[in-house]
């Protein structure tokens, strides 16, 4: 069993947190790990992680596909703005 | 470019009158200082805003802000530009964000200013969070800003 951290930025990081480690049983791609994530911070509402909000693994912003490994540090990012 | 923004991104007050001066007596070739100055204001005046939470991201705001740039003058013809962005909690009344321009005439520093905001409004990495009386709520860009930085995409 692996794991990995997982920073929540904006509105995320009411959910839990801003900075949290996650564990990770086998590599899983984007787009199954935001479902992973709706069940266990969401009730399971995956539109809370929808496709809107960018991903970044090790600092680099990733598509759907990227796979998420034992060790990354994976980022959720809801839309910006400031002024 | 001729010159080297400044660009601040800090939980400092802005000081924009004294900014504002200091920048106008650092470009003294340029005839025209154009600045925009952002405040936290009410919103809802039954549920007026108490303060903003602007978060800031250590490894992308900063380096986003500095590309907006380079593109600033790629379009501009500007002498001197300066970014300066609050972060943390900034009580109703005080200021955001600060843009200054300077260039030789003024529709250069205005547009540019004009451009910038827009780029800071829609895609510089911050997320805002409004505190109000009944509760907090993070807010972002509204249908209108993105309509606004897409002005410069087509050109009109």
């Amino acid at each position: 069993m692996g794991e990995v951290t997982i920073k929540f930025w904006g509105r995320l990081s009411d959910l839990a947190g801003s900075d949290i480690t996650h564990p990770l049983a086998e590599p899983i791609s984007v787009e199954d790990f935001r479902q992973v994530l709706a069940d266990k911070y969401a009730d399971g509402d995956v539109a809370t992680f929808q496709k809107s909000i960018r991903a970044i693994i090790n600092d680099s912003l990733v598509g759907e596909e990227a796979v998420i490994q034992s060790g990354d540090v994976i980022e959720f990012l809801p839309p910006v703005g400031g002024g | 470019m001729r010159f080297s923004w400044d660009i601040q991104v800090s939980e400092a007050p802005i000081l924009a009158g004294e900014r504002l001066d200091a920048f106008a007596q650092a470009h003294p070739a340029s005839g025209g200082i154009a600045s925009f100055l952002g405040q936290v204001r009410n919103v809802t005046p039954d549920d007026p805003t108490q303060s903003l939470m602007l978060q800031s991201h250590p490894k992308l705001t900063h380096p986003g802000i500095e590309a907006a740039c380079a593109a600033t003058v790629e379009r501009f013809d500007l002498d001197g530009g300066s970014v300066i962005h609050r972060t943390g909690l900034i009580a109703h009344g005080e200021a955001i964000v600060l843009v200054l321009c300077a260039s030789r005439h003024r529709r250069d520093s205005l547009g540019a200013v004009d451009y910038l905001m827009d780029y800071l409004k829609t895609r510089a990495v911050f997320w805002k969070r409004e505190d109000k009386a009944s509760g907090s709520e993070w807010v972002e860009p509204r249908t209108e800003d993105y309509a606004d930085a897409k002005r410069w995409e087509t050109g009109s």
